[in-house]
C-alpha cells in the first residue's frame, strides 16, 4: 500500500485514446473502401491512421510533468477503457459474425435446429447452400497454437511483472520485464506467421472456405493487434531506457498493460471458439 | 487528494498457473469430443474461455482493485459485447 506520507501519483488524463478510438472506427470505412475497389481512398484513411497511432505514441513517450490525481468520479485510465470498449465491439463483432456464418454451415447442425426453434432463427434466408466447414483439427496445428497460447499468456505476466516493478522503483525490472513482454509478442508472431506459411503451402487460404475466410479475418486482425502492441512496448521500454519512468510516474506503462492484457484476453476466446470447438 | 489504494500483492503467479492448467485441460477435453458430444463440448470450452478471460481482466488489466469495477466491466465488456451480438444475429430473423 501506499506509504501515508506519500502521494503516489499514476494518473494521467490523456484525449488520445478516444480519439484512437474514433479514428480506429474509421478503420471500418476504409476497409469498405478498399473492398469496392476505391484503393487510393482507403489507404489514405489507413495512412492517417498510422500517423496517429505515432502521435499518439509519441505523447506518450514524452517526457511531461505529471497533474497530481484528483479525486474523479471515473476511473483511472478512463479513455483507454473507453478505447477498449470500441475493440470491445470490433473483436465482438468479428467473433459473432463468424460465429453465425458456422451455425449455418455443416458443422453445428443440431445448434442450428436447436436455435430456430428456440427464438425462430432463418439460417438459410440468403437460400444458399449451407457452407461446408472442415474440422478444424483437420486443418490447423491445434498443439502449436496451444503452445503459443502459453506464451501469450507468458507475455501477459511479463506486463504485470513490468508494472508492478515500476510501482517499487524498480526500473531495471520494468526494462527486463518489457523487454521480455516485446520478446514473447514477437516470438507470438513468428509463431502465427510459421503457422500462416504452413497452411498456405497446404493449400488452405482465405479462398478456400469460408472457414479459411473467417480464420484469417480474426487471426489476422489479433496478430495487427499484438504487432502494435509489441510497437507500443517498444516505445515505453525505451523511454523506460532514458529512465522517464518512476514510482510517482508510470501511467504509460499501465495503459499500454491494459491494451497487452486486452489483446491477450481476446486471443484466449480466439483460440477455443477458431481451434477448439 | 487521492492516493493510490490498488492492492499492490497481486496473486499473479496463482493466476498464471490457474490460465496454463485451464489451457491445458481446455486442450484436452478438445479431443473428448467423440466421447462427450458436441452439446457438452461446445458450453465447456466456452466455460473455461470465459474464466481465463475473466481472470485475465480481473488479475491482470486490474479490474478487481479498480474503485469502478462494475462500471468497467458492463461499459467495456457487456454493453459492447451485447451490441455486437445483436448486430451479428439481426440478420437471422424473419
Amino acid at each position: 500500500m501506499a506509504n501515508t506520507n506519500e502521494t503516489i501519483v499514476t494518473h494521467k488524463t490523456s484525449l488520445w485514446p478516444p480519439f484512437l478510438a474514433i479514428t480506429a472506427g474509421s478503420l471500418g470505412i476504409a476497409l469498405t473502401f478498399l473492398s469496392s475497389g476505391q484503393f487510393m481512398l482507403g489507404i489514405a484513411i489507413l495512412f492517417s491512421y498510422l500517423i496517429l497511432l505515432i502521435l499518439f505514441i509519441v505523447q506518450e513517450t514524452s517526457t511531461q510533468k505529471v497533474k497530481a490525481e484528483e479525486e474523479r468520479p471515473y476511473p483511472r485510465h478512463f479513455f483507454m477503457w473507453i478505447f477498449l470498449a470500441s475493440e470491445v465491439l470490433f473483436f465482438g463483432l468479428l467473433i459473432g459474425v463468424s460465429f453465425i456464418i458456422r451455425l449455418r454451415s455443416t458443422a453445428w447442425a443440431d445448434l442450428a435446429q436447436l436455435l430456430i426453434e428456440l427464438f425462430g432463427f432463418n439460417f438459410q434466408k440468403s437460400g444458399r447452400i449451407p457452407p461446408v466447414w472442415p474440422n478444424a483439427s483437420d486443418v490447423l496445428n491445434i498443439p502449436l497454437t496451444a503452445v503459443n497460447t502459453f506464451i501469450l499468456i507468458l507475455s501477459s505476466v511479463t506486463m504485470v511483472k513490468a508494472v508492478e516493478s515500476i510501482e517499487k522503483d524498480y526500473k531495471q525490472g520494468l526494462r527486463n520485464f518489457l523487454f521480455f513482454t516485446a520478446i514473447l509478442g514477437a516470438v507470438f508472431l513468428v509463431i502465427q506467421l510459421f503457422e500462416y506459411y504452413n497452411l498456405f503451402t497446404s493449400g488452405f487460404t482465405p479462398d478456400s472456405n469460408l472457414f479459411g475466410a473467417t480464420f484469417y479475418l480474426q487471426t489476422g486482425f489479433h496478430g495487427a493487434h499484438v504487432f502494435l502492441g509489441i510497437i507500443m512496448v517498444f516505445f515505453i521500454a525505451l523511454k523506460a531506457h532514458k529512465g522517464g519512468y518512476s514510482k510517482l510516474n508510470y501511467s504509460g506503462v499501465e495503459a499500454v498493460g491494459l491494451y497487452w492484457h486486452f489483446v491477450d484476453l481476446v486471443w484466449i476466446m480466439l483460440f477455443t471458439i477458431i481451434y477448439l470447438i | 487528494m487521492n492516493t493510490d489504494t490498488r492492492e499492490k500483492n497481486r496473486p499473479t503467479n496463482e493466476v498464471f498457473i490457474a490460465l496454463a492448467v485451464l489451457t491445458l485441460l481446455e486442450f484436452l477435453i478438445s479431443y473428448l469430443d467423440q466421447i462427450l458430444g458436441q452439446n457438452l463440448i461446445l458450453p465447456s470450452l466456452l466455460g473455461i474461455a470465459i474464466v481465463k478471460a475473466g481472470l485475465v481482466a480481473a488479475f491482470f488489466m486490474g479490474i478487481l482493485y479498480e474503485k469502478n469495477r462494475r462500471d468497467i466491466v458492463l461499459i467495456v465488456f457487456i454493453f459492447p459485447a451485447v451490441i455486437a451480438l445483436i448486430i451479428a444475429v439481426i440478420p437471422l430473423f424473419g
